[in-house]
């Protein structure tokens, strides 16, 4: 079976041979398939951010195999392949509007597909119609991308990253201060680049809504190592004394303690009115 | 912070550790000054048995002594260079054309060469020894006369220690930037010179944006619990005088007129 994603007994050694040596990371065992839309979980200091700096080479492990698309990543790995897994994998970290520094917008947006060897003409292209697809019209193209809104820059700054089209995009807290009609749009892009183009995801978050409604696999990292990898609906019903559970899951556990007791564990709003006209139905 | 670099604080509890930060400001300005004096192998040899006591008694290891002068290697190596092959005295044991290495430019070069591994090394022990918090408040204290000449001493102190308290913070968010950068494409320190700038130039900016940032959002919060500029205030970290620290001042006088004795005139 093909895997776009490999890590194999991996062990990350954060400043070793320094007082502040710290062992970020172990035997860590991570198989992703094209397509998949996977959700990491754990609190400060798991290794979730470790982990996901493993898939682009902006960190190499200290023990064990990372492969990306059959390249294995590693210290040795060459610069050439290093770019080219780079321009596989995208990566969005927290707060990307930190990343911005370009004069326009669109200036911006094309830094990356141009990094990646498309010509000036292809990268603004890329730019324009990426800019488009995350919602920012034209007339916002030549200015300044400090002039531009917090919700704006933010996916200007992811904008960025998807005009470089990589078959992987990675998330940290894509969604962090943002409104939430603002969190709304950037999650349903997403979702929609997942479905449509069959971008893998791997998503950093802490919002449990999003583990639930979104994404069809889980990884619970706790203090560096995987404690759970499944479906939420699994994870959920295994993990419901220990983690903050979605709406959906509350209202379950809410109306059960009522003595309803629906026939699934719900993960999203729609599943759960489903499920409770069901219920309704039968009553009557 | 991931890696032990010129200018770190690591903490410790040894005796350089709990002098008085005051005190180890004006014993390494002291020291360096004696430094630039020293003119030859004695004098040299005699600073140098002080600050092998000195890493003896601060517990630094040779290999953080190490890592903290490697950044200055290209310097100092280029300033010995430039030693060797324009020193013009002494024996010539090579010529060519202005170009000449003698036995006093060698010599030079050599002496060259410790000066400077001497006084990075002194100051890393103060700043491996000395909180940046410590580091303020001594500066405050040696400079503390100047506020009857109408300098803002208070002022100057509290913007010493912001801008040390934030260096590690915009180190980070450097790293942070850095990888964004570097996950769109860059790589630092390749391709042409027009690409080169436009690399560094996805740095410096966030890191510039990022800073006025910090700047106003501290500004605000300042405002806000109520600092003022030029009230008089108490400090959480008291810092006293002892024996040792005046022992201390009095050895390292002592080395000065020694070294100033032991000067080739």
């Amino acid at each position: 079976m093909d895997y776009q994603i490999n890590l194999n007994n991996v062990d990350y050694l954060y400043a070793p041979n320094t007082p502040f040596v710290h062992l970020a990371l172990h035997g860590i065992n991570l198989k992703v398939k094209k397509g998949e839309f996977l959700t990491i979980i754990g609190s400060t200091g798991s290794g979730k951010s470790t982990l996901i700096k493993l898939l682009n080479g902006l960190q190499t492990a200290t023990r064990g195999i990372v492969e990306i698309n059959g390249i294995e990543l590693n210290s040795k790995t060459k610069k050439k392949n290093l770019q080219e897994i780079r321009s596989q994998v995208g990566m969005i970290f927290q707060s990307p509007e930190k990343q911005l520094f370009a004069d326009t917008v669109l200036d911006d947006v094309s830094f990356g597909p141009l990094n990646f060897g498309y010509s000036k003409k292809e990268s603004e292209t890329l730019a324009k119609k990426t800019l488009l697809s995350v919602g920012i019209k034209s007339e916002l193209f030549n200015r300044s991308p400090f002039e531009l809104s917090g919700g704006q820059m933010r996916r200007v700054a992811i904008a960025g990253v998807l005009a470089m089209q990589p078959q992987v995009l990675v998330l940290d807290e894509p969604t962090v201060g943002l409104d939430a009609n603002g969190k709304k749009n950037i999650l349903e892009l997403i979702k929609k680049l997942n479905v449509k183009n069959k971008t893998t995801i791997i998503m950093v978050t802490h919002d449990m809504n999003v583990v639930s409604e979104y994404s069809n696999r889980v990884v619970y990292l706790n203090k560096g190592q995987v404690q759970a990898d499944i479906i939420p609906k699994q994870f959920f019903a295994d993990y419901q004394d220990t983690v903050i559970l979605p709406d959906a899951v509350k209202m379950y556990k809410l109306l059960k303690q009522h003595g309803i007791v629906l026939d699934e564990l719900p993960m999203t709003k729609n599943e759960l009115i489903k499920l409770i006209m069901q219920k309704s139905k039968m009553v009557r | 912070m991931n890696h032990v670099v010129f200018g770190s604080y690591l903490p410790g509890n040894s005796f350089i550790h709990r002098l008085n930060p005051a005190l180890k400001i004006l014993a390494v300005l002291l020291l360096i000054t004696w430094t630039l004096f020293a003119n030859n192998w004695l004098n040299y040899g005699l600073l140098a048995i002080f600050i092998l006591l000195q890493l003896i008694l601060s517990a630094t290891s040779v290999k953080t002594v190490f890592r903290a002068i490697r950044p200055f290697l290209w310097l100092i190596m280029f300033t010995v260079l430039i030693q060797i092959l324009f020193g013009n005295q002494g024996t010539i044991y090579w010529q060519w054309g202005p170009i000449k290495i003698t036995s006093v430019g060698l010599e030079m070069a050599v002496l060259i060469f410790i000066r400077f591994t001497l006084i990075i090394i002194e100051a890393t022990i103060l700043t491996l020894t000395t909180s940046p918090n410590a580091i303020a408040t001594g500066v405050e204290y040696l400079i503390s006369p100047l506020k009857y000449l109408g300098v803002p001493v208070a002022t100057i102190s509290i913007m010493i220690s912001i801008a040390l308290r934030f260096i590690p913070t915009l180190v980070d968010e450097l790293h942070t930037i850095m990888n964004a950068q570097k996950s769109r494409g860059v790589s630092f320190g390749s391709g042409g010179i027009i690409k080169r700038v436009k690399s560094i130039c996805s740095l410096i900016i966030p890191i510039l944006v990022s800073s006025f940032r910090h700047a106003d959002n501290l500004a605000d919060a300042l405002s806000a619990s109520g600092y003022e500029a030029n009230a008089t205030r108490s400090s959480y970290q008291q810092f006293h005088w002892t024996i040792f620290d005046t022992l201390c001042l009095v050895v390292v006088l002592i080395l000065g007129i020694l070294v100033i004795l032991m000067r080739k005139i």
